[in-house]
């Protein structure tokens, strides 16, 4: 059973996300923002964390700097979903660590494929 | 001139000098230096005067011209002077104290005065017995003519450097206010994208008929309105001018494999070995094939310029979400970070003594991020910390709505 850590401060996203997610069969373990992910990342050890960018205490870049950058958890994969499509920002989250980037709104369907993939290792 | 003038060989010598000065102080050593044959000169005081805004030409030293303004000269002393004229015999009253200041009473002043405000003045301090030719006050005048030229034009340039940074702060709001935006308007969009897309897989129940055919409604009304936030936001925002045209969907891993074999020639003459790793099942990009086509020939080159013979070639083409991520890793010395984003300027490479000798002009890159960013897409220096440096850019995929 893979876990997905669904990082976001929306709790109408995370509805969403959730749904999507359990309906998959994935386990899910939701943070409120950067911190608590980072915080937890090693206890939980995700399968892979979707990660927002907009949120308070500590952003989505910073936070993937941060797991990329630790040996323990550098291997988790971390898709952002952003509301920021211009390239610099994406340049922004791919340079931090980030294995894919997804701009808002984004497909559902796509969005799960893109976890496939990164969970599988493709 | 001649070739006693502390070194400076023309007077063309010291007009380059003087203008590229940082600061009004350098400029004046470079003059104080062409001038300092004269240092001892001068019983009188002479003041200089032009037609037009350009009143006088002159100029001191920052900390004298601080002085100065402690003493107010008035700008009389400007405005009184006829043109050419020669002031003999004692000073004005009022630089009096200036001139036991500098412990001497007479002396050649040039005052620098840039439409008619005093910028600063020239002092050249007292001598015995020597005269001053008339070529002499020639040259004085043109030194302080460029004098004042050159204080005029580092005042433009403060006021650019401001303005530019009050330029550069707008900047910086008005994109954390596009991203603001777009993070507000886009989050709503998700989610009604999202709950529509559940509700029509069914994947909260059967609908009826009618259900199915309103909540597509909802779905379609969405679509638009992403559209019309998308258009908002693009105008908003500043992207590059010219479009690129002839674009067509294109399997971006198969571009990359087909460039690469027609680089084979190029790789085999320095023995270099390439290597592609590839994602399956990427989306495809919209491009303009040829163009993308040079922009990743260019990366090729310059990895093959920078590797040594013998070494190695990486090409890495990864699906990145929305993205598609291109990187082209080579075996030489590798790119220090204070480099890092100038490799991208037309030109850098003949600045820089250590790729001096190697052929090139170095345009390609600065062309390749002309294109690239055309394309909706970015370029730049990856965070290498393996062997060699690593150019990586991305371009959009075509995304499925």
């Amino acid at each position: 059973m893979s876990k997905i850590m669904v990082v976001e401060d929306d709790p109408t996203t995370i509805i969403l996300l959730k749904f999507l997610l359990e309906e998959k069969k994935y386990e899910v373990a939701v943070k409120k923002n950067g911190k608590e992910a980072v915080d937890s990342v090693k206890s939980e050890v995700p399968d892979l964390i979707l990660m927002d960018v907009m949120m308070p205490e500590m952003d989505g870049i910073e936070a993937t700097k941060i797991i990329k950058e630790d040996p323990d958890t550098s291997s988790i994969p971390i898709i952002i979903l952003s509301a920021l499509s211009q390239e610099m920002e994406v340049m922004k989250g791919l340079q931090a660590g980030a294995d894919a980037y997804m701009v808002k709104p984004f497909d559902l369907n796509n969005l799960l494929k893109q976890i496939e993939e990164k969970i599988s290792g493709v | 001139m001649n070739k006693s003038d502390n070194g400076i060989k023309s007077l063309y010598e010291l007009n380059l000098k003087v203008f590229s000065s940082s600061s009004p102080s350098e400029a004046a050593g470079h003059l104080l230096n062409a001038m300092g044959k004269y240092a001892g000169k001068g019983p009188r005081i002479y003041l200089s005067s032009e037609g037009g805004s350009l009143k006088a030409a002159c100029f001191m030293p920052e900390s004298l011209a601080n002085q100065m303004a402690s003493f107010k000269i008035p700008a009389r002393i400007i405005e009184e002077c006829p043109s050419g004229a020669l002031l003999s015999g004692q000073a004005p009253p009022e630089l009096d104290n200036l001139f036991k200041a500098l412990d001497t009473d007479d002396i050649y002043i040039f005052p620098a005065a840039c439409r008619d405000k005093p910028a600063g003045f020239f002092i050249l301090k007292k001598s015995l017995n020597l005269k001053y030719t008339a070529r002499d006050i020639s040259l004085f005048k043109l030194y302080g003519l460029w004098m004042a030229q050159y204080m005029h034009i580092y005042s433009q340039k403060e006021r650019i450097k401001k303005n530019k940074a009050g330029i550069n702060e707008l900047k910086n709001m008005k994109n954390n206010f596009s991203s603001l935006i777009s993070h507000e308007l886009k989050t709503p969009l998700t989610l009604i994208k999202g709950f529509t897309q559940l509700l029509l897989e069914k994947k909260a129940g059967p609908l009826s008929r009618r259900q199915e055919s309103f909540v597509q409604k909802i779905k379609d009304s969405a679509s638009g309105l992403y559209l019309t936030i998308e258009n908002i936001i693009a105008s908003t925002e500043n992207r590059s001018l010219g479009k690129v045209t002839e674009k067509e969907k294109i399997n971006i891993s198969e571009l990359i494999k087909e460039c690469c074999r027609e680089y084979k020639k190029k790789f085999e003459n320095k023995n270099i070995k390439c290597k592609i790793k590839s994602d399956t099942d990427i989306p495809p990009v919209n491009i303009n094939k040829i163009k993308i086509k040079q922009a990743f020939g260019s990366l090729l080159d310059n990895a093959v310029k920078f590797s040594s013979p013998g070494g190695s070639i990486d090409v890495l083409v990864k699906g990145r979400g929305d993205f598609v991520q291109v990187s082209v890793i080579d075996s030489g010395k590798g790119i220090d970070k204070k480099a890092g984003e100038k490799v991208f300027e037309s030109f850098y490479q003949c600045q820089q003594p250590k790729t001096r000798g190697i052929e090139g002009l170095g345009l390609g890159l600065s062309v390749a991020k002309s294109i690239i960013e055309k394309h909706g897409g970015k370029i730049e220096v990856g965070s290498a910390e393996k062997r060699g440096a690593e150019l990586k850019f991305i371009l959009p995929l075509k995304r499925v709505s």
